[in-house]
């Protein structure tokens, strides 16, 4: 019998305090009424510098329901000056707007029916740091109307260094030949002003794979394939944004789903990190485990640090809460998301990366146990 | 008023009363000393002196001073609720020095007091209440537990927080506005268990009183509040004690001599049931470990107070008194796999959080007139988080790696004090406070380390560390003042004062003039009405995210950014008191607040590196109300009728939070209502009943379902609420009952208590939250409905204690 277990959190102790204290504690509904709010544009769009075409949702938001817009326009301006009026797009279905950066299970909580209310638009602008972006939307021949305005952040500086590397410690694991690597990142904080970053990172790798004669088809293949990686962050601090990455994590403060973080523990300073990246994943797939006799890979990795604005961050910090705890009940009270958009609702952001390139070269065996 | 010329008028006010004392009667003589319970040689706070139409009060050390005509066969009589009067005849012709003992007696009558006390309705001051310790043990509350601050709750003008728990907020302000003065000396965070009890030992308690509007000057530091409690000096006759056992705690107090009449200790201590099963705990984990898995956990709290007074002499005591408390909450798991390999980890959780306390006074008597007391003291606030998880991985091949992973986190303040206060009392119908202080405060307001290293077979593959650099801020704190209370006529009480306090940090001065003035009129028969003034100002700050206190609830200071908060509060009362036993009172006040800090809307309070400062803004409140008392001093039955019709209000000019409109307070309730019963069957049984209403509070409601896109394109659907506290919770309501039976045994008395929390199950809400409901498609719209519900964590709930008293 445990008293306690491994993974129960502080904040689930802190509950389990109060509900001893309560023979008979209990829930009950009581009267939700919103129904007079106001129903309002919704204009979200996540662009980034470095890419001319940019993509922007609008839906309606009532106190019960996401409805889709009947008409509507964006035009956005940069500096003062219209650069574009975007256009309807209808080329995709709905479901495609998801772009699978990162596999992560949060993905889950994006749900279709919700998706399938927005209507997209998109237009082509070149924004560069410094820029200050204007996006104004209309919906519903006028009836709503709303816009927001971000000023691009500039690139952070960094460089990536490949620090170390282990044997994936997994015992059952058929990849037990296979390494971690450790990627550590380094640079410097823009002095004078607050920064926030995000880190992603993405790879491509080729595997040539020499067959066991009996096994398979003798002879050679080359598998190439590239995608997002999923953002192995260890307890780095920094990555962490200064949360405790313990079960004594309050409330999903660690759980920083968008590996967003500021500057706070290196203001005007230097920083330096690290992440993990599996080697196993990029052999998944590759018949390496099971009926390759040698495998050599060349995997090239991208750490991507974007710039962000405070307004991005407090957004995706509000929101990677929301998706850990969300409708559950909290000690602090719902998760509030902030908007960016005067008007209507929403978050309208620009990123700006930088990144840098890791190349990982390799030579496998068969693993002998398999 | 202007906070300039409100000042210089309380100076020239101030200017006029002391002039006063200088036309004094040379024929006239003092008479001072100690009035003290006879039986334990504990000194009587407010005890009253009289000769005639003119009386004394004695001050929070027992002391009085009556400057009187001489003469032949002058008469003063001693009296104090509760005991027998005693009448002292005598030729006066010098100063003299009476010290006078009183015998408690069974009956509760009424002290024959004609001088103006410090509290009630009798001083010049307004908005004082004095809460009679007994009041405070009579009380039922949660488990039985008598608490101190769940009784202040039920005065009107305060409020409860969330229900059930012992949050403090007076008169629209929040809780961390409230200057806790434990024997004069300020303390932090004053609740255990979550804030389900205060840290306060009724056993070690001697006097409470509570000031919410009309501040007198020698306070300062809180804007909404002063809770004043003065402890036991100790028994300096016998020894005596108290034994209890309660639902929750067990707690032991005992005083007596340690040189008969001249020195004695008092020292109490409680603690959670935990705190002594602990060892049995661990050794149950460990029997109950599987294949070497140990896993052991407990919460606990627990308070120490001790105190040793001395008697030098009838003009010099001295005085030593320390509290130590703790709540923690622990958490182990260890294993030793010897099954594999020799894998093993070792996770270690602990959270402690807690006050100490340490101070020395010494009080002096110069003169019949002239009283003093110096005072240093340290107070001590600390929380800390830490974990430590070792591990090793074992393989087949003989292969291991070891990780470690260590974070700690720690946040507190600590104060050391030195203060200066003298009373001196020219004549009976003049008295005059004044004094200074010093505080040097260190605050740590959030400090982490985070270090990981791993190896594998023997090389190390990270080895980092991490620290946020948060320096400790320092404050310096200097404070004087002067008060004065006199009588001009027969009708008019004065009492002007002035705090001017001086507060450095991070090389910025703040400097914070406090004028403070309350009057007082007589219209006789018992008919009186008062108006006060006060400015106030606050240099500490509690942040909270949270309905509850949290130990992670972060006190910090003023910086070179974050400005005192200041306030300005106006009061009118009416009061009668001419039925014997019984008070009434109407009281009105409008209170402005300056630099009240909140998080701002979006930031993330938790899971955020930013720094606090980053995170909160500085905004404005305003509270009203008008509150109604009447209360019953007297007789077998006693008790008060309590109601509050008030408004609280919040604003950020800035536009961080709700657009910079005025929003309402978190617990803006219009209505608070409170009925106290005691009432005494017979010497062996009594019992107590409590019911308050108050209506709900206001809390933050998602009012609509929008959409968000995530930086990977993903689109979530997410609640939005529009503005802070823009929902009202349904009212809440309550009866507390208890009974108590004492039995006269051998060797002391034992009391057996019966309590009825919540007696008619009122299923009042303590957390709100937001339900998803059905969700489907209806052409080009997407429902989704949303519930609201409750969580009511203390329904009706029994209890049961005993004490025994030797």
């Amino acid at each position: 019998m445990l008293l306690i277990s491994k993974t129960m959190k502080i904040n689930d102790i802190f509950i389990y305090s109060l509900m001893l204290v309560s023979l008979a504690s209990c829930q009950k509904d009581i009267p939700y009424d919103f129904d007079a709010a106001e129903n309002k544009v919704v204009m979200n769009a996540q662009m980034h510098t470095g890419e001319d075409t940019h993509a922007v949702y609008l839906s309606i938001s009532t106190s019960q329901s996401i409805q889709k817009i009947k008409s509507g326009s964006v035009t956005c301006y940069i500096n003062g000056n219209m650069a574009a009026e975007a256009q309807l797009d209808t080329s995709k279905d709905d479901d495609d707007f998801i772009r699978n950066e990162a596999l992560n299970d949060y993905n889950a909580v994006g749900s279709a029916p919700s998706m399938a209310r927005q209507t997209r638009f998109v237009f082509k602008a070149n924004f560069k740091p410094g820029d200050k972006v204007r996006l104004e939307c209309t919906a519903n021949d006028g009836d709503y109307s709303a816009y927001s305005e971000v000023i691009v952040p500039r690139p952070p500086v960094f460089h990536a260094v490949d620090t170390s590397r282990y044997y994936n410690a997994d015992e059952n694991s058929d990849f037990k030949q296979s390494w971690i690597y450790r990627i550590r990142i380094k640079g410097n904080d823009i002095a004078g002003e607050r920064n926030y970053f995000r880190l992603t990172s993405e790879y491509d790798r080729t595997l040539h794979v020499e067959h066991i004669d009996g096994e398979d088809e003798p002879g050679n293949d080359e598998f190439y394939e590239e995608g997002a990686l999923r953002i192995d962050r260890g307890k780095d601090p920094i990555l962490s944004d200064g949360a405790n990455e313990t079960d004594m994590d309050i409330s999903g403060a660690s759980k920083n789903y968008y590996n967003a973080f500021s500057d706070y523990l290196f203001r005007d300073g230097t920083y330096d990190f690290t992440y993990q990246v599996r080697e196993s994943a990029f052999l998944l797939g590759s018949g390496y485990d099971t009926a390759s006799k040698k495998v050599d890979l060349t995997a090239t990795v991208y750490p991507i640090l974007w710039g962000i604005t405070e307004a991005e961050y407090n957004f995706l910090k509000a929101l990677s809460l929301y998706l850990y705890n969300g409708d559950d009940i909290t000690f602090t009270g719902p998760i509030s998301i902030p908007t960016n958009v005067e008007g209507g609702l929403g978050v309208v952001s620009i990123a700006t990366p930088s990144r840098d390139t890791i190349v990982f070269n390799r030579t496998l065996y068969k693993n002998p146990n398999s | 008023m202007n906070v300039t010329s409100g000042w210089h008028t309380a100076i020239l006010i101030l200017a006029l009363g002391i002039s006063q004392s200088i036309n004094l009667s040379a024929q006239q003589f003092t008479v001072s000393g100690h009035i003290t319970d006879k039986a334990s040689g504990e000194t009587l706070i407010g005890a009253g002196a009289a000769c005639g139409q003119t009386g004394a009060v004695t001050n929070e050390y027992g002391f009085y001073t009556l400057t009187i005509k001489g003469g032949k066969g002058i008469s003063i009589t001693y009296s104090y609720v509760g005991y027998d009067e005693k009448t002292v005849v005598f030729d006066l012709r010098k100063d003299t020095t009476i010290n006078m003992a009183l015998i408690a007696n069974s009956k509760i009558t009424e002290a024959v007091v004609s001088a103006k006390k410090e509290s009630g309705i009798q001083a010049t001051k307004m908005s004082a209440i004095e809460i009679p310790i007994n009041i405070v043990k009579a009380t039922p509350t949660l488990f039985g537990e008598a608490d101190v601050l769940k009784t202040i709750q039920l005065m009107p003008g305060v409020q409860a927080g969330n229900e059930g728990f012992s949050g403090i907020y007076v008169r629209g302000g929040g809780p961390d506005e409230n200057l806790l003065l434990l024997d004069g000396i300020s303390m932090y965070n004053a609740e255990h268990m979550l804030g389900l009890f205060s840290i306060f030992q009724p056993e070690a308690v001697k006097k409470i009183t509570l000031y919410k509007g009309s501040f007198p000057a020698r306070y300062g530091g809180r804007i909404s509040s002063i809770i004043d409690i003065r402890t036991n000096d100790g028994n300096m006759e016998e020894t005596h004690g108290t034994i209890g056992v309660g639902v929750i705690s067990d707690k032991f107090h005992l005083e007596g001599p340690i040189f008969k009449g001249k020195t004695s200790y008092s020292i109490s201590a409680r603690g959670m049931h935990t705190i002594l099963f602990d060892p049995l705990i661990r050794l149950v984990s460990k029997s109950l470990s599987n294949e070497g898995n140990t896993v052991h956990g407990n919460y606990f709290f627990y308070d120490l107070d001790g105190k040793i007074s001395h008697r030098f002499s009838n003009s010099d005591r001295l005085f030593f008194n320390t509290y130590y408390g703790r709540d923690a909450l622990l958490a182990k798991d260890i294993e030793d796999d010897t099954n594999r390999y020799g894998s093993s980890w070792n996770d270690k959780s602990l959270i402690r959080w807690g006050n100490a306390l340490a101070s020395l006074r010494w009080n002096h008597i110069f003169n019949g007139k002239l009283f003093s007391n110096a005072s240093i003291a340290l107070t001590n606030y600390r929380m800390h988080m830490g974990y430590d998880s070792k591990s090793t991985d074992a393989y087949s091949d003989g292969s291991k790696s070891k990780s470690n992973y260590k974070f700690n986190y720690n946040s507190g303040m600590r104060d050391i004090t030195a203060m200066m206060d003298f009373d001196y009392t020219p004549s009976p119908r003049h008295s005059i406070k004044f004094g200074g202080q010093y505080i040097y405060h260190t605050f740590i307001p959030e400090t982490y380390s985070t270090k990981q290293s791993e190896n594998a077979n023997g090389h190390a593959v990270t080895d980092t560390s991490y620290n946020n650099h948060s320096e400790s801020l320092h404050g310096h704190e200097i404070s004087a003042y002067i008060e004065d209370d006199f009588t001009i006529g027969r009708w008019l009480d004065l009492n002007p004062g002035i705090h001017f306090a001086v507060f450095n940090t991070q090389g910025k001065l703040y400097m914070s003039p406090e004028p403070r003035i309350s009057a007082k009129v007589n219209f006789g028969k018992g008919l009186s009405t008062k108006a006060s003034y006060s400015r106030m100002a606050q240099y500490v700050h509690l942040l909270s995210s949270s309905m509850i206190t949290l130990p992670l609830d972060l006190w910090v200071p003023i910086t070179k950014e974050i400005k005192p908060v200041t306030s300005n509060q106006y009061s009118l009362g009416l009061y009668y008191d001419n039925i014997p036993g019984w008070e009434f009172s109407i009281e009105g006040y409008w209170k402005e607040m300056e630099n009240i800090l909140e998080y701002k809307d979006g930031v993330s309070f938790v899971g955020s590196s930013q720094g606090w400062q980053d995170l909160v803004v500085m905004g404005k409140g305003r509270a009203y109300g008008v509150e109604f008392f009447i209360q019953k001093t007297m007789g077998n039955t006693t008790g008060w009728i309590g109601y509050t019709l008030s408004k609280s209000e919040r604003r950020f000019p800035g536009g961080e939070i709700n657009f910079g409109n005025w929003f309402p307070y978190r617990y803006d309730r219009r209505h608070n209502v409170s009925v106290v019963i005691n009432h005494r069957f017979s010497k062996k049984v009594d019992m107590s009943a409590t019911w308050v209403y108050a209506t709900g509070g206001t809390t933050t409601i998602p009012e609509r379902t929008m959409t968000v896109e995530g930086p990977d394109g993903t689109i979530h659907q997410v609640n939005y609420a529009p503005y802070r506290n823009n929902y009202r919770l349904p009212a809440s309501h309550r009866l507390n009952v208890s009974v108590n039976i004492h039995k006269q045994k051998k060797r002391g008395e034992r009391t057996w208590s019966f309590g009825l929390y919540n007696a008619y199950n009122r299923m009042n809400p303590n957390f709100v939250f937001v339900k998803q409901g059905d969700s489907y498609n209806s052409g080009d719209t997407y429902i989704r409905r949303m519930r609201l519900k409750s969580i009511t964590i203390l329904p009706i709930i029994p209890s049961i204690s005993y004490a025994f008293n030797f």
